[in-house]
């Protein structure tokens, strides 16, 4: 458990000028704003690419959404590009039901993301 | 602050409490909901919902709960909020579970509490539309006395787990449910999680 209490883990690595975030455990109200930190240390080092690894994640609420897209304008606004890989279904669904899926570069998993 | 610390918890023998078989009080701290989660996992699946069915269930009281900490209580973390799960058998679609969310922040306009336009990319303010998307019936209300609001969630067995793989067929119109004076509904049709005007 990290040390504001939040389940949830994000693992930032990088493969040349492609930063890949991974978060780990649900993805609440709570813990969102470590994901939204990971992925603004992730634009300082001014990747070409940020690849969000999901597969480690079961469960996104809205807040985790609003993280993303938010991640999104800035990576945008940064010259970079936004990849989602990895997404289990049930997060897929929360998308789908918001109507964000065709906003995001979506990809099956990491290998696939580092591709497109 | 928005709310009255003074205001009384849900009367156990209020219509909405009288037959829940579970009551939790937390204080609005969004630490607490990954437990309402696992929590809300676990009765689901104790009573019979499959794992989709569940998956929404969870996913709409933690919105649910998030919106009162967030919006009624503005990020406050002394608030007082109170979750109530009743398991029916009767009803014209069978079995089911019943929540009733209930809090003592300021009361707000019933007809303003819709979805918002999904063709505006921002973040924020899709828990709502996910609520009433997922779930059968979502109901807000004035609880009684003058303060706080009561949001009553209804899931049942037979209902189908359509929107949440098939949410580009469901229609995203929420603004035409209807308000009433004392509450906001948006009690779906029998044949299923769109079904009625809402054209799924």
């Amino acid at each position: 458990m990290a040390a504001d209490g939040s389940a949830m883990h994000v693992a930032l690595t990088y493969k040349g000028a492609v930063a890949i975030a991974a978060p780990s455990g649900d993805i609440g109200t709570h813990e969102a704003p470590a994901l939204r930190t990971a992925i603004r240390e992730a634009l300082d080092k001014k990747p070409t690419k940020i690849i969000v690894d999901l597969s480690g994640v079961p469960y996104m609420a809205t807040a985790g959404l609003a993280t993303l897209v938010e991640a999104m304008n800035l990576t945008r606004k940064a010259g970079s590009t936004l990849v989602l890989a990895g997404m289990h279904e049930r997060v897929k669904a929360v998308f789908d039901i918001s109507r964000l899926t065709g906003l995001f570069k979506i990809a099956p998993d990491i290998a696939a993301a580092e591709s497109m | 602050m928005n709310h009255t610390p003074a205001a009384p918890p849900p009367a156990i023998d209020s219509d909405a409490h009288h037959d829940a078989e579970v009551r939790i009080e937390l204080l609005s701290k969004p630490v607490y909901l990954c437990a309402v989660r696992d929590f809300m996992r676990q009765v689901c699946r104790r009573h019979g919902f499959h794992d989709d069915q569940t998956a929404q269930i969870v996913l709409a009281v933690d919105e649910a709960l998030a919106n009162v900490m967030k919006h009624g209580y503005a990020n406050h973390a002394d608030g007082h909020i109170w979750l109530a799960i009743s398991p029916f058998a009767q009803s014209q679609r069978g079995p089911g579970l019943r929540i009733v969310i209930e809090d003592t922040a300021k009361q707000v306009d019933l007809a303003s509490i819709k979805s918002r336009d999904l063709a505006e990319v921002r973040p924020g303010g899709l828990g709502v539309h996910i609520i009433k998307q997922v779930m059968d019936e979502a109901t807000y209300a004035h609880r009684e006395g003058g303060v706080g609001m009561r949001l009553t969630l209804v899931k049942h067995l037979s209902s189908p787990a359509v929107c949440a793989t098939q949410g580009d067929k469901c229609s995203t119109d929420m603004t035409s449910d209807s308000a009433s004076k004392n509450s906001a509904s948006n009690n779906k049709a029998d044949n299923g999680c769109c079904g009625g005007s809402h054209g799924c």
